[in-house]
């Protein structure tokens, strides 16, 4: 896929493309190239994710501009006289019609396009899917760790803390078992770097 | 004649080291042998948690020595480099070296069990047919837990080598929670040695050093009350860690294939001492307090797991 497509995908998932925008990409999308390259970045998103290969001949490119085509329907359709399409795409976000489409080509994008979710722990305007997790490649990401302390301080001395004990885990783990260097992986993954 | 010549044959390559390999066991045991072995180097992607990480590998063994070089190839540069018994962690944004000194000569590398049957006591090891990865023909072994208490793997080995290409971590659920796979692969006649060089790295760089041959074997002061099933002690030591004046205790677990590190803190002065439960990809952990020390209980075990060790440790009056 060229790579403007690619962005205009990515831009169309943040909400951020106009009607004429929607319309030449959904004309882009029925292109055999790109139809191509949308399934197979789709497998390697369902791969990575181990899911079935089932989904692979799932046609994204089809649900893609099925449901922006739906999308601009409902918009000719409907009552609101909100105009920015921001607005429109963050309302329709969670219509089950899309969310089929959606998933794919979320999972897909915030795999292969963009790759990283987040860098330094700053949003990097993914979709919504994505942006459930905040990521902060130097340290662990503590999901549920608001119950026990409060401040944002605290919060970081204690990450700071679990990255220690976890690298220190993981060269032990590495020289205790079948796994390999995959603990040592894990521990380059999350080495934390801020004992400066 | 021609008899004598085919079993020669057949027991050359038998003695070779391109065995084939029947039983799964011996798919595990050809695993963890070509671990430390070999010169290659190759590029993987690491998955968890939404987050997709890009590395570059390079392995180099000769006469008993070993090498590796990690390097992270997206988001802040990182790089981990073990050579000549040092694990030396680049991070060059943060103009920061650490090196550690091991104690293990293979910090990179398992040591077989002494009984591999011991792992079917939890697991049910099998064969699970055949793939492609990085281009290799590889044997897919799949290691499903028997209990609730550690996660599934599925690993896809190298046919010629036994060497793993790709591994998923997978929890009850059959969700996968970690994956690692190499995208490209190539054995190297001799080790790559320039991949092991700490070259550009300016002097300016601030240096953190820290000897683990001088952690200290623990007392039995503490001890887990509880255990799943199959887990053993298999190391108690006390040691310094970054940003600490006082020693913590380290306590790690195994069943042989999963590991649980508890590391005990009498250091609580701090209010922000991990309280509950945590996760991040396959690794979950959970902290407490006992006795005014800070319990943390880490490991690539479900939450259930951690949560059950954490809680089991007593001190010992």
């Amino acid at each position: 896929m060229k790579e403007e497509s690619g962005v205009r995908i990515s831009e169309f998932l943040d909400g951020e493309l106009s009607d004429k925008e929607l319309n030449s990409l959904m004309v882009d999308l029925r292109q055999a190239e790109n139809k191509q390259q949308l399934q197979n970045f789709s497998r390697i998103g369902h791969a990575l994710r181990g899911e079935s290969d089932v989904y692979s001949s799932i046609d994204v490119s089809e649900s893609v501009a099925s449901a922006i085509s739906q999308l601009q329907s409902e918009q000719s359709q409907s009552v609101m006289t909100e105009k920015t399409t921001s607005g429109f795409f963050a309302s329709s976000w969670f219509k089950p019609a899309l969310g089929a489409a959606f998933a794919s080509v979320v999972a897909m994008l915030t795999i292969v396009v963009n790759q990283s979710v987040s860098v330094d722990g700053v949003s990097q305007g993914v979709p919504a899917v994505a942006q459930q997790q905040t990521l902060q490649p130097q340290n662990i990401e503590l999901t549920n760790f608001a119950r026990s302390s409060g401040t944002q301080e605290t919060d970081m001395a204690a990450r700071e803390e679990l990255n220690n004990y976890l690298v220190n885990h993981s060269r032990s783990a590495s020289g205790g078992n079948y796994q390999g260097m995959v603990p040592y992986v894990r521990a380059v993954a999350y080495e934390p770097g801020q004992t400066k | 004649m021609k008899q004598w010549l085919l079993l020669t044959a057949l027991l050359s390559s038998l003695i070779s080291g391109n065995v084939l390999a029947d039983t799964v066991q011996d798919w595990i045991k050809k695993m963890s042998a070509s671990s430390h072995r070999g010169n290659y180097q190759g590029t993987f992607v690491f998955w968890r948690d939404q987050k997709l990480e890009a590395m570059r590998v390079a392995h180099g063994s000769k006469d008993g020595d070993i090498w590796v070089s990690l390097e992270s190839l997206n988001g802040e540069p990182r790089r981990l480099i073990h050579a000549n018994g040092e694990v030396t962690s680049i991070f060059p944004n943060k103009e920061l070296v650490s090196i550690n000194e091991m104690t293990s000569g293979l910090p990179f590398h398992p040591d077989l069990p002494k009984d591999i049957k011991q792992l079917n006591k939890h697991y049910e090891l099998s064969l699970q047919g055949q793939d492609r990865v990085a281009n290799r023909e590889t044997q897919i072994i799949l290691v499903k837990p028997k209990d609730t208490y550690r996660y599934g793997f599925k690993y896809w080995l190298d046919k010629e080598t036994g060497l793993m290409l790709r591994c998923d971590v997978v929890n009850k659920d059959k969700k996968v929670l970690e994956h690692m796979m190499f995208t490209d692969f190539e054995y190297l006649d001799s080790p790559p040695v320039s991949a092991f060089q700490k070259t550009n790295v300016p002097g300016n760089f601030k240096v953190l050093k820290q000897n683990e041959k001088h952690q200290i074997k623990a007392g039995n002061n503490w001890f887990a009350k509880q255990l799943p099933k199959g887990f053993m002690l298999t190391k108690n030591i006390l040691k310094p860690m970054r940003k600490k004046q006082a020693t913590v205790q380290q306590l790690v677990f195994s069943d042989g294939l999963a590991s649980v590190s508890v590391f005990i803190d009498r250091n609580v002065s701090r209010p922000h001492n991990l309280d509950g439960h945590t996760s991040m990809g396959s690794v979950n952990a959970f902290g407490l307090m006992m006795d005014q020390h800070q319990i943390t209980a880490i490991g690539e075990v479900p939450e259930s797991t951690v949560k059950l060790i954490a809680e089991s440790i007593r001190h010992r009056q």
